[in-house]
């Protein structure tokens, strides 16, 4: 097994510990951040994400792995600050307004940030202008909205409608997600994407954004 | 038979004189069916034992009637008798726009515990603030708040004959990982960073709230409810693993079950979500009576059919039409040929309640409602 095997095989099993040695040796060793990176970090919580999707993990296994995934990047992210490596792109994320859930949303975040994206989140009950406030300062590629209510999916609409009055809306993809979301709700309020859980979100986020599992465009 | 014969004799497996219906409506749809803002409903200012308040569950009981349903009262519980000056949450209610706030502080001996629950109008309330902020600080003051040990509670519910004989009476035990989500601040993250980096404390806590919990089992069980629930939505795998249910519920369940079979009560495991990992553990290593709600996708992975096959023997089933989609969007046609479906599916031998998959939202069709009613006593009569 070599050293980038080894750090994803210790992210993959949720090994903060391990990862962080794996990851310091690999850099006094002399392997690109880069690589680290992509061979190691990243392709052990891709494995993650699909052994999520498929039901084979459950959340407070992803939870540890994205503790790994954090403690191998605290050493890797300085390093990559500043060149084209340092993201695959940025992402808003919110639960809307009256929503004070967050579950859903956190994973999310969990598995983009696990894929590689920076990822901006803004919390629950996030109001339309605080959206837009975000897109305006972060200038993000996406923006992710969150409902777990079917009162509150209805304030979904408003953000994008807030988005299109302040001429943002098409400097922006917008993905939709919660329990009462469907497909069908995404096209009626003209988001961009719908993804049903948390391993489909990073998916659908890769194919808006037109790149594969290392941020290389297609 | 009154709905309480009915809804008992499906929890014994047996068949009563129809299949039993009775949709999740435990909050929304009473609620809104009152016209009033939900704070005003759930801060009403009168003594109830169990969660809720007075007002709300004779909204309950109302919408019980309203539908002709048959009722799942959850509201419950024993009054605990606490020795005189032990430590308890004083609440502050505040009106904010969106509401009521309110806060509750308790001193104990060993320090302040603070916690903020904000009470929306038109949906259930939420906790902002938990108490338990510094794990093993607050964890020191909480026992003080619960009480070490001698736990006593009334010998009566003071609220039975609420429901009497429009449905079951059914307190609740939160099983452990709903009650330390309820009280740890920080989200299910925290609490699951809790179990993985705290494992020894935490196993202090869950020992010193399995004493708690099956005292108070004990106590509910000579108090003659009609059941015992163990409410266990956080312990649903949409949440939680399997991993944790063994090393958390299982050891409480397999011991409240037996209590409460023991005492010839029946017993009552709630698991929304992601739950069919669990189901033939539940009933092959429990004497759980009845579990549901045995959700559809995609809020859940239950097959009924499949679950009544493997488990039908050991369980009752209540279930589980799908309600964030299915129950808000169908049509009553639609919900006519699930609910045929569902019956031919699980109800055909008795130990099944006809059912949603959890809650039904606010927005619920009331015609879907009234329909599984319908379906119930026609096509689901014995």
């Amino acid at each position: 097994m070599d050293i980038y095997q080894e750090i994803a095989s210790n992210v993959e099993q949720g090994y903060s510990e391990k990862t962080k040695k794996a990851v310091e040796r690999a850099l006094a060793e002399g392997c690109p951040p880069n690589d680290i990176l992509h061979r190691g970090l990243i392709t052990g919580m891709n494995a993650v994400a699909q052994r999520f999707k498929s039901g084979q993990m459950f959340l407070p296994e992803v939870l540890a792995v994205a503790g790994a995934m954090k403690a191998g990047m605290t050493f890797v992210k300085p390093l990559l600050a500043g060149t084209k490596h340092s993201s695959f792109g940025k992402v808003v994320i919110g639960t809307v307004r009256g929503d004070m859930h967050d579950i859903g949303k956190n994973l999310v975040a969990i598995m983009l940030e696990g894929a590689g994206f920076e990822v901006i989140d803004l919390g629950t009950d996030v109001r339309a202008d605080k959206f837009v406030e975000a897109v305006e300062r972060e200038r993000p590629a996406i923006v992710g909205m969150s409902a777990l209510l079917t009162t509150t999916m209805l304030h979904m609409k408003g953000v994008i409608e807030a988005l299109e009055q302040k001429n943002l809306r098409g400097d922006v993809k917008i993905i939709v997600g919660g329990a009462p979301i469907s497909n069908n709700f995404a096209n009626e309020i003209k988001a961009d994407g719908y993804a049903r859980d948390a391993g489909s979100a990073a998916d659908l986020v890769r194919s808006l954004l037109n790149t594969d599992h290392h941020g290389t465009p297609l | 038979m009154t709905s309480k014969e009915r809804m008992l004799t499906a929890f014994r497996r047996k068949k009563a004189d129809r299949v039993p219906v009775c949709p999740d409506i435990s909050v929304m749809v009473p609620a809104k069916r009152t016209g009033r803002p939900f704070y005003e409903l759930f801060l009403d200012g009168k003594e109830h034992t169990g969660w809720t308040s007075e007002t709300y569950t004779k909204a309950y009981v109302d919408t019980v009637k309203y539908f002709g349903m048959d009722g799942w009262y959850v509201y419950g519980g024993l009054k605990e008798i606490r020795p005189p000056g032990s430590p308890e949450f004083i609440e502050t209610i505040v009106p904010v726009p969106d509401g009521r706030l309110v806060k509750r502080v308790c001193r104990t001996s060993a320090g302040e515990l603070k916690e903020a629950e904000m009470f929306f109008g038109d949906e259930p309330s939420w906790r902002d603030e938990k108490p338990i902020k510094n794990l093993h600080e607050d964890f020191k003051r909480m026992k003080y708040l619960l009480g070490h040990d001698s736990w006593k509670w009334e010998k009566a519910f003071r609220d039975k004959d609420r429901i009497g004989d429009y449905g079951v009476y059914s307190p609740v035990v939160a099983v452990f990982q709903d009650w330390w989500f309820n009280n740890r601040h920080g989200g299910f993250e925290q609490c699951f960073m809790d179990f993985h980096e705290e494992g020894k404390f935490m196993e202090g806590v869950h020992e010193f709230w399995m004493d708690w919990s099956l005292a108070y089992v004990r106590a509910l069980v000579e108090a003659r409810p009609d059941e015992v629930m163990f409410g266990g939505s956080s312990a649903s795998l949409s949440i939680s693993s399997p991993d944790l249910f063994r090393r958390f519920e299982l050891p409480f369940l397999r011991r409240a079950s037996k209590i409460c079979r023991d005492a010839g009560v029946i017993s009552h495991l709630h698991v929304c979500g992601r739950s069919w990992e669990l189901v033939q553990i539940v009933a092959d290593e429990t004497d759980i009576d009845v579990m549901e709600p045995m959700e559809e996708p995609p809020g859940g992975n239950v097959d009924i059919a499949e679950a009544k096959r493997r488990v039908g023997g050991k369980l009752c089933i209540k279930g589980n039409i799908n309600t964030f989609d299915f129950m808000l969007n169908a049509t009553p046609d639609q919900v006519e040929a699930k609910c045929k479906k569902l019956i031919d599916d699980a109800g055909s031998d008795g130990g099944f309640i006809l059912s949603t998959g959890d809650q039904c939202g606010r927005d619920t069709p009331h015609a879907n409602l009234f329909k599984m009613v319908e379906v119930a006593e026609t096509y689901g009569r014995y």
